[in-house]
């Protein structure tokens, strides 16, 4: 009987036994963790413009009649009106990363672009023309960009090989 | 007769004893531990306040815990390619609360030149809770002293932030 | 004559028979339960070693070691009466599992005691002996958090 009574006892005493322990962390768990970071700010005065992307205008095939290649500055295809005929290449608009200026001032930016710029090259000294220089401001996520685009005239049976030139784009607030 | 009886329970008597003496007792007993896990902090990202253009007269940009910049005094914003509040994630004991201790005011470097980034701030702040999984995201933000004619350029420096169980 | 000779030795008998039964038994009480305390875990696995001598807890490994309440088990052995061999040989176990949250467990085992297995002596003027026991937790890397906790048996045997 006495057995019994005291099996019954330690039964009773292991459901009342709470199954988590609600006490507080120990006092060696209070040890601090540290993590280091940098603080990182860009000081610049008044506008700068950051090339980003030089001005390529692609392949072409001439043809026997005088044509034209053109690059807007909206990412559509080239035009290519005229005697020439576009050939599979890497070719994109000049673009530049503007910095300086809060968001709302591009608005306010008066964009200078080139009238005529001369590309030298194909087999030695011969010339391209490039003009009608057309410039778009874009803001989006990585900031302000300026993108410019520009025609160029390929003359009937122009002589092959690569052309360059260079040419300036300036940016003010207005 | 009777003599046979009595010796022979004698015998018996005495071997029954000898077997009870080879015995053992036993007790139960339970042994328990328990598991904590260390507070620890991990950077995720660090803090920047991308263009700053000073204009003349002294200023402040204010980097809020969720990003965001503001400006007091004649200092402008440019642009804000990879403006970020830095961040944290701490991992530790589940539901466990932790005290946060910021950094005190220290300056940014390009060069000989300096930019002071101090009033820290914190979300959350002060004190922040885990998780039931133990882990919890801190964010941080500051203010940035520019001064009138601050010369051009690329500024860091570093800084710690410290998490401690309550 | 003969019938009191006979009666005589039948009391004497019995006198031997009775202190026998139940009062020859060695029994041993548990005092303490083992308890390791609060333990920090890491990427790295380790080890928590409880003292059955001083109850101090020492880790290895990656355990870290936070305090809380740490004890060694603790039983008290009593001797059979009357005292005649006081010696008796401790019976530790071979391991233990601990159930923590969910299906998380940690294995207990290198039970030692104090006295060290697996002699004891029970003193002679108490009748009883005091035996602490220690032993050494395994802890995983990334070892689940929570409450862990698990049965054993102490056992004491004499000849």
């Amino acid at each position: 009987m006495k057995t019994l009574r005291r099996l019954l006892g330690a039964a009773v005493l292991a459901l009342a036994l709470p199954g988590r322990s609600i006490e507080p962390l120990p006092e060696g768990a209070r040890r601090p963790a540290v993590a280091d970071f940098m603080a990182t700010a860009s000081v610049v005065s008044g506008l700068g413009l950051r090339k980003t992307a030089d001005f390529e205008i692609g392949a072409v095939t001439p043809g026997d009649a005088a044509g034209s290649l053109t690059v807007s500055p909206d990412d559509s295809p080239r035009r290519a009106p005229g005697g020439v005929t576009t050939a599979a290449s890497s070719w994109g608009a000049a673009r530049f990363a503007v910095s300086g200026g809060a968001a709302a001032d591009m608005f306010r930016l008066r964009v200078s672009l080139p009238d005529r710029v001369v590309l030298t090259g194909g087999s030695g000294g011969e010339m391209l023309t490039a003009h009608a220089f057309t410039g778009r401001l874009v803001e989006n996520d990585s900031g302000l960009e300026l993108v410019v685009g520009a025609t160029v005239d390929v003359g009937a049976g122009q002589a092959s090989g690569r052309y360059t030139g260079t040419f300036t784009v300036t940016v003010n607030e207005s | 007769m009777k003599k046979a009886l009595v010796g022979a329970a004698i015998v018996a008597a005495v071997a029954f004893t000898g077997a009870a003496n080879a015995q053992s007792a036993s007790a139960t007993f339970s042994a328990n531990a328990r598991i904590v896990t260390p507070i620890s902090i991990a950077k995720t990202a660090d803090m920047n306040f991308g263009d700053v253009v000073p204009s003349g007269s002294a200023g402040t940009v204010v980097l809020t815990t969720a990003g965001s910049r503001s400006t007091t005094g004649g200092v402008n914003l440019g642009n804000g390619f990879g403006v970020t509040q830095a961040t944290f994630t701490v991992s530790g004991q589940g539901s466990s609360t932790y005290a946060i201790t910021l950094p005190g005011s220290a300056n940014i470097t390009s060069g000989a030149n300096t930019m002071s980034v101090g009033t820290f701030t914190s979300n959350p702040l002060g004190t922040g809770t885990l998780s039931a999984g133990g882990s919890d995201t801190l964010n941080l933000g500051a203010t940035l002293s520019v001064g009138a004619s601050q010369a051009t350029g690329t500024y860091t420096g570093s800084f710690s932030v410290t998490v401690v169980y309550n | 004559m003969h019938g009191t000779s006979y009666a005589r030795l039948l009391a004497g008998a019995l006198f031997l028979l009775l202190p026998g039964i139940g009062a020859a038994q060695i029994s041993v009480v548990k005092n303490a339960d083992l308890a390791f305390g609060s333990l920090g875990t890491s990427a790295s696995a380790g080890t928590a070693v409880l003292n059955a001598a001083t109850g101090v807890v020492t880790v290895t490994g990656g355990v870290v070691n936070l305090g809380g309440t740490r004890t060694a088990a603790s039983f008290t052995v009593t001797a059979p009466n009357p005292p005649g061999a006081r010696g008796y040989t401790i019976v530790l176990p071979a391991s233990a599992t601990l159930s923590g949250p969910g299906a998380a467990t940690m294995i207990v085992d290198t039970f030692t005691s104090n006295p060290p297995c697996c002699a004891g002596l029970v003193n002679g003027a108490t009748r009883t002996q005091v035996v602490t026991v220690g032993a050494t937790l395994h802890v995983a890397a990334n070892q689940a958090q929570g409450d862990y906790s698990g049965t054993a048996t102490f056992i004491v045997t004499r000849p």
